[in-house]
């Protein structure tokens, strides 16, 4: 085992590696932008001497590695900056707006496993037959669907047309304003039935579906095609064929052979899926007007607000390391010949 | 074999979806222990909030839905942006600007009187205000909003430039002492950078921050409820307003909730579901589709607010005054309007309709390709043959009308290379000057005025700059500057040589062609019909209404 | 996972093999017809400015917005051109912007690939390292970083996805040189005395060939829908340019009552995408087989 101990310091050390090269790269690029954000935080008809004072109060007339010395200190202290545009600290955006984002990436994620996964798997297991071909057809073609596209055109079909769902938003402004949802994790749909309000839940079990549908249509095939092929790889192991030749009972195969290698394979589908959420929630959102990550992100990069680009890259880039860590040391415990 | 596997496969499901659950439950537990501790705090303050308030009666709401988040700084020193749609109804100024004669009416001021050379302005202060914290307005108050945006030198503070000093005379008169005569009865009325609020601000730390949060300290007949930015804010009615709330007692607006929504299709939705009364930038497609539904009204109202395309003057082609008239002359004007669909109407000179210092029968040049093509054989160029680089705010129309521009242009032989971006990047072009490499052969934007005044047009966009800020065409004319600076000396003391001067400058402009006038904006009002009282000053800016004159039928 | 041995004599063998694959690749319907699809796009790209019924630029404010009819299969949009010719060309923007995105992201993220599992050691450490700080990366973030700072454009968002893509081909062609390493050809290649930077290119870079092609192809579909996401975004191609993302973007605010503004490109990005996506698939099939015959002896 102490190897792995070994393993585990080392990835961490890699992470944090990671982390900080990560934070310098979008430091530096931020501050490379061709905009003058001393003159944004000042308003539209400034004076120059006004700008020039702001320049100073907002410490950007200092040196460029100075400014990351400071701004890496605060990282560490906490201090994470106040968001240009909407003068509140980064942190408390990003605690208000995270919750939204990973709901729906999750809502999404568990649309796109329901039926991804068992269509993948019924794929691999009746492999080359017409249901594996048709449902690596319908893979790839759900791979191909532009999801901001998409999202429209649930929009027009499920909204205008048959006038069934609402076309935006987490909640109607009714039953926002009538019933808001206490909050306990920020997640609407959980919320709402921690604190009994069987008002605000359907209302947003409803709001919620056609962005989900629309953030799963990517991930139904990446996990449909992912979930077949390590199906297959795992079905084909020699070894597995082997144990059966050699009349090893069939419970035994499967359960002290074949899932354990199944599980990492399918543990990477997972992760690579969900990181993949994380970006593809950024064009839902803006679509679907969902208040997440993705939404404040975007008119964060529009109106060049240093402090949030930086501090959502790096949050986003934690969560994927962190998922990546997760998986690679499941894997590492599981499996070892990956030690390295 | 297959029934092996799918026993397999219904085992290998659960596991996965035990693992995601655990994820997602390790997030929630995280996410749950902040969350919590924030709930916390709220429930305390709404339990403190609930013991306070009166018994809630059935309240009038009036709802508008914005498009962006308007809300940029609320400290009344420091605003100089669209919060003026609220900061209008938090706030009050000493006079207001009517745009019709007199031009201006007493607000927090009733009356004035100003000496001969213009230099002297007494000012005498209405009695028995108060603020929204209770305390009394007077002369002290003025004395105070005026030093501290002095001190802090924040957001409009140019505007009191020509002010030497401000003397408290007694508790309800005032005596400004200026350098040089200027316009102060319009200064004073100004939308930015003119707000009287409350001297016991003093009192609080980290004032602008504070402001910021959601709090106000004016005179108005509104006060701010709440901000949550992005989202919304919330206005609500202040009883002991000076100008009462007798006239239509029953019907006035209790509450008002500027929600964001920046879908069009979202605000018109709401429009029509009756969530908001009024929904701004409604689509010209939505908007024609409004006009014939009952139940919704849309007014025209003139603005301000205009477009103007700046030529580069330092550019190769453009520093010929030949073919920035043949451009001119190239530019869509009709077709543009018809595009605008009522939204626009076709400028005369650089200065708004409706605005002091406007002259409608000044030249303005037209769509006219023959002219354009003589103009251009005169320059030189007499099948074109050249390109320019134009470029437009992302996402506002002038990118349309660029794109209009460029089909016009290229029957002349001139390619129009129509680029699109961001406001700052925008403006750090503009301030880069004319030597650098990216610099635009023509760029757009909007203007719109601080105060009253077209030196505030003159100035900012044509006066000749040693750093580029505003005047991105690197216009440069001696005689020019020297009118427009004697005429807004001259402003105060003898208004009608000031016009004369501004108009000589005008006509320079006109003929310079340093710029196009695209066109004057006029905004369209969408709302419920149901809403009464609405009248719009445009020297607001935006889509502002005065709350406080209107009401609701029901 | 490599087929082509080069440099070892077998010139005949070599084309017998491409045919086959060639062969391979037509019987299958699904391949089949995503060729058919491709070359339909390809050739509606080069023949635009030939087969497309109106121009792509220009205004006629009388007919905007007109729904699908007869002069205008697409319907028009806010300055009355015909949206089929600007679907048309279009495609052009959207080629182009697919090709250039893969084609800059194999050159880069290929040969240091190679590079990293030729070498191995520290080299390879920090190689990969750095690709994993690039992975790690919500790439679209990133990209729209990029994009932004570059200034809105086309071909600045395609050097915002290209400069987050190569890391994948970094990935890939590493783990498929570490495992060709141990092949006896390097062995002997070495012993007959070449330098590693030969070995290198003459011989691995070679024989990674493949699952790089068949990864190019695919990725041509989803850097198609990249780019087409930035232009949507408002940080890739700018009006008056008729690029489809950007339709889509402004198609969106008049889908109650405009649907088909936003529908139509749509439509040609899903289908361009699936095409290439099928493509890559089929080839992937193709090479497959192959592999396994070879390796499983």
């Amino acid at each position: 085992m102490g190897s792995l101990k070994r393993y585990v310091v080392k990835r961490l050390l890699q992470t944090l590696v990671i982390l900080i090269g990560i934070s310098a790269i979008t430091f530096f690029l931020s501050r490379v932008a061709p905009s003058d954000p001393a003159a944004l935080w000042v308003g539209l008809h400034a004076r120059a001497e006004q700008i020039e004072k702001a320049r100073k109060e907002l410490g950007l007339d200092k040196p460029l590695h100075i400014q990351y010395l400071i701004y890496m200190r605060d990282l560490i202290g906490g201090r994470w900056g106040t968001s240009y545009r909407t003068r509140r600290p980064v942190i408390e955006d990003i605690i208000n707006y995270l919750p939204a984002s990973m709901e729906l990436a999750i809502a999404g994620q568990i649309i796109a496993s329901l039926v991804g996964i068992p269509l993948g798997v019924i794929a691999a297991s009746k492999k080359d037959k017409k249901i594996d071909h048709a449902s690596r057809l319908f893979g790839i073609l759900t791979v191909s669907i532009p999801s901001f596209w998409i999202a429209l055109m649930l929009q027009i079909f499920f909204s205008r047309t048959l006038g069934l769902l609402p076309l935006e938003g987490r909640l109607s402004s009714n039953v926002a304003r009538m019933n808001p949802i206490e909050r306990v994790t920020g997640f609407y749909l959980v919320d709402s039935l921690l604190t009994g309000n069987f008002v605000a839940f359907p209302d947003a079990l409803l709001h919620i579906i056609l962005p989900a549908l629309a953030l799963a249509s990517y991930s139904m095939g990446l996990s449909l095609r992912m979930t077949r092929s390590t199906m297959i790889e795992v079905l084909r192991e020699k070894y597995i064929v082997t144990a059966r030749a050699f009349g090893i009972p069939e419970n035994t195969i499967k359960f002290r052979y074949a899932l354990k290698n199944a599980i990492i394979p399918t543990l990477t589908v997972l992760g690579i899926v969900f990181g993949w959420s994380l970006t593809g929630v950024f064009l839902v959102e803006v679509v679907f007007n969902w208040p997440g990550l993705g939404t404040y992100t975007w008119r964060a990069i529009l109106a060049v607000d240093y402090p949030v680009i930086v501090a959502v890259s790096i949050i986003a880039a934690l969560i994927i390391v962190i998922i990546n860590l997760i998986l690679d040391l499941t894997q590492v415990y599981l499996d070892p010949r990956v030690r390295l | 074999m297959s029934r092996e596997i799918s026993k397999m496969e219904i085992r290998a499901i659960l596991v996965l979806l035990i693992i995601s659950l655990l994820i997602s439950g390790a997030t929630l537990a995280y996410l749950t222990g902040l969350a919590g501790k924030i709930a916390e705090i709220e429930e305390r303050i709404a339990e403190i909030e609930e013991a306070v308030a009166p018994t809630p009666k059935p309240l009038k709401i009036f709802a508008t839905a914005e498009t962006y988040d308007f809300v940029t700084d609320i400290d009344p020193a420091y605003s100089f942006s669209g919060e003026i749609i609220a900061m209008a109804n938090v706030y009050e100024t000493l006079l207001v600007y009517t745009g019709g004669v007199p031009e201006v009416k007493p607000a927090l001021a009733t009356s004035y009187e100003v000496t001969e050379d213009g230099l002297n302005w007494t000012f005498h202060l209405r009695e028995d205000v108060k603020f929204h914290d209770d305390t009394p307005f007077n002369a002290t108050a003025v004395k105070y909003s005026f030093d501290r945006i002095m001190d802090l030198e924040a957001g409009a503070v140019f505007i009191w430039d020509p002010v030497t000093e401000l003397e408290i005379i007694d508790t309800y008169t005032v005596k400004f002492v200026l350098d040089y005569p200027a316009p102060l009865q319009r200064i004073v009325a100004s939308v930015y950078g003119a707000w009287i609020y409350s001297p016991k601000t003093a009192e609080i730390e980290d004032l602008h921050d504070w402001f910021n949060e959601g709090h106000d300290a004016g005179t108005g007949p509104y006060m701010i409820k709440s901000l949550e930015r992005g989202v919304e804010l919330v206005l609500t009615r202040f009883d002991d307003y000076w100008g009462g709330w007798e006239a239509h007692a029953a019907d006035r607006i209790d509450e008002v909730i500027f929600k964001i929504v920046e879908d069009a299709t979202v605000r018109v939705q709401m429009l029509e579901a009756g969530d908001v009364q009024h929904a701004e930038a409604v689509p010209a497609e939505e908007r024609k589709r409004l006009e014939l539904t009952p139940g919704i009204q849309v007014f025209w109202e003139s603005t301000f607010f205009s477009h103007y395309a700046f030529m580069n003057t330092e550019s190769p082609y453009l520093s010929d005054k030949l073919i920035r008239q043949a451009i001119a002359f190239a530019f869509p004007y009709e077709d543009w309007v018809t595009w605008g669909e009522g939204a626009y109407i076709q400028p005369v000179g650089p200065i708004p309709h409706g605005m002091w210092g406007h002259f409608a029968d000044l030249f303005q040049y037209s769509h006219n390709l023959t002219k354009a093509a003589e103009l251009l054989a005169q320059a030189g160029y007499p099948d074109g043959g050249f390109t320019l680089k134009y470029y437009y705010i992302s996402a506002v129309p002038t990118g349309t009308a660029g794109e209009m521009w460029k089909t016009e242009l290229a029957k002349l032989g001139i390619t129009l290379e129509v680029t699109g971006m961001t406001w700052p990047s925008l403006w750090e072009v503009i301030k880069d000057g004319p030597e650098a490499a990216g610099v635009y052969d023509i760029c757009a934007f909007a203007w719109w005025p601080t105060y009253i005044t077209p030196y505030d047009f003159l100035y900012n966009m044509w006066h000749t700059e040693e750093e580029p800020l505003w005047n991105a065409g690197f216009y440069s004319n001696s005689t020019f500057d020297e009118l427009i600076d004697n005429a807004s000396k001259l402003e105060g003391p003898d208004p009608d040589a000031a016009l004369a001067l501004y108009r000589q400058a005008q006509e320079i402009l006109v003929e310079d062609c340093p710029t196009v006038f695209m066109d004057d904006l006029r905004l369209a009002f969408v709302m419920t019909t149901n809403v009464k009282g609405f009248d719009y000053n445009p020297a607001y800016g935006y889509d502002t209404f005065i709350f406080w004159e209107m009401w609701l039928e029901d | 996972m490599t087929t082509l041995f080069k440099g070892s004599g077998e010139k005949e063998a070599r084309f017998r093999e491409i045919r086959l694959i060639m062969y391979q690749i037509t019987r299958n319907p699904l391949t089949l017809t995503s060729l058919i699809i491709l070359g339909a796009v390809v050739f509606m790209a080069i023949f635009a400015p030939w087969i497309s019924p109106y121009p792509v630029y220009g205004y006629n404010l009388e007919e905007k917005y007109e729904p699908p009819s007869l002069e205008h299969p697409f319907g028009t949009d806010y300055l009355g051109r015909d949206i089929l010719s600007r679907v048309m060309f279009g495609a052009r923007l959207s080629l182009l912007a697919g090709v250039a995105i893969v084609v800059i992201s194999v050159a880069i993220g290929w040969p240091l690939g190679v590079i990293a599992g030729y070498r191995g050691g520290i080299i390879e450490d920090v190689i990969m390292r750095i690709t994993d700080m690039f992975l790690a990366f919500p790439s679209l973030v990133l990209a729209l970083v990029i994009a932004f700072l570059l200034g809105p454009s086309l071909i600045n968002s395609m050097i915002a996805i290209s400069v987050t893509w190569w890391p994948w081909y970094t990935r890939l062609a590493r783990a498929d040189t570490a495992s060709l390493k141990q092949r006896a050809f390097v062995e002997a290649s070495r012993a007959v005395g070449l330098s590693d930077l030969g070995i290198m290119f003459r011989h691995i870079l070679p024989n990674t060939v493949a699952p790089i092609i068949v990864q190019a192809t695919m990725d041509l579909g989803t850097a198609i829908l990249a780019e087409a996401g930035l232009s949507f975004l408002g940080l890739g191609a700018q009006a008056p340019e008729p690029e489809w993302g950007l339709m889509i973007s402004g198609g969106r605010s008049v889908i109650l009552s405009a649907w088909w503004y936003a529908t139509f490109p749509g439509i040609f990005i899903f289908i361009t995408a699936a095409a290439f996506n099928l493509l890559g698939d089929g080839l992937r099939e193709a090479l497959d087989p192959r592999l396994r015959r070879i390796r499983g002896a």
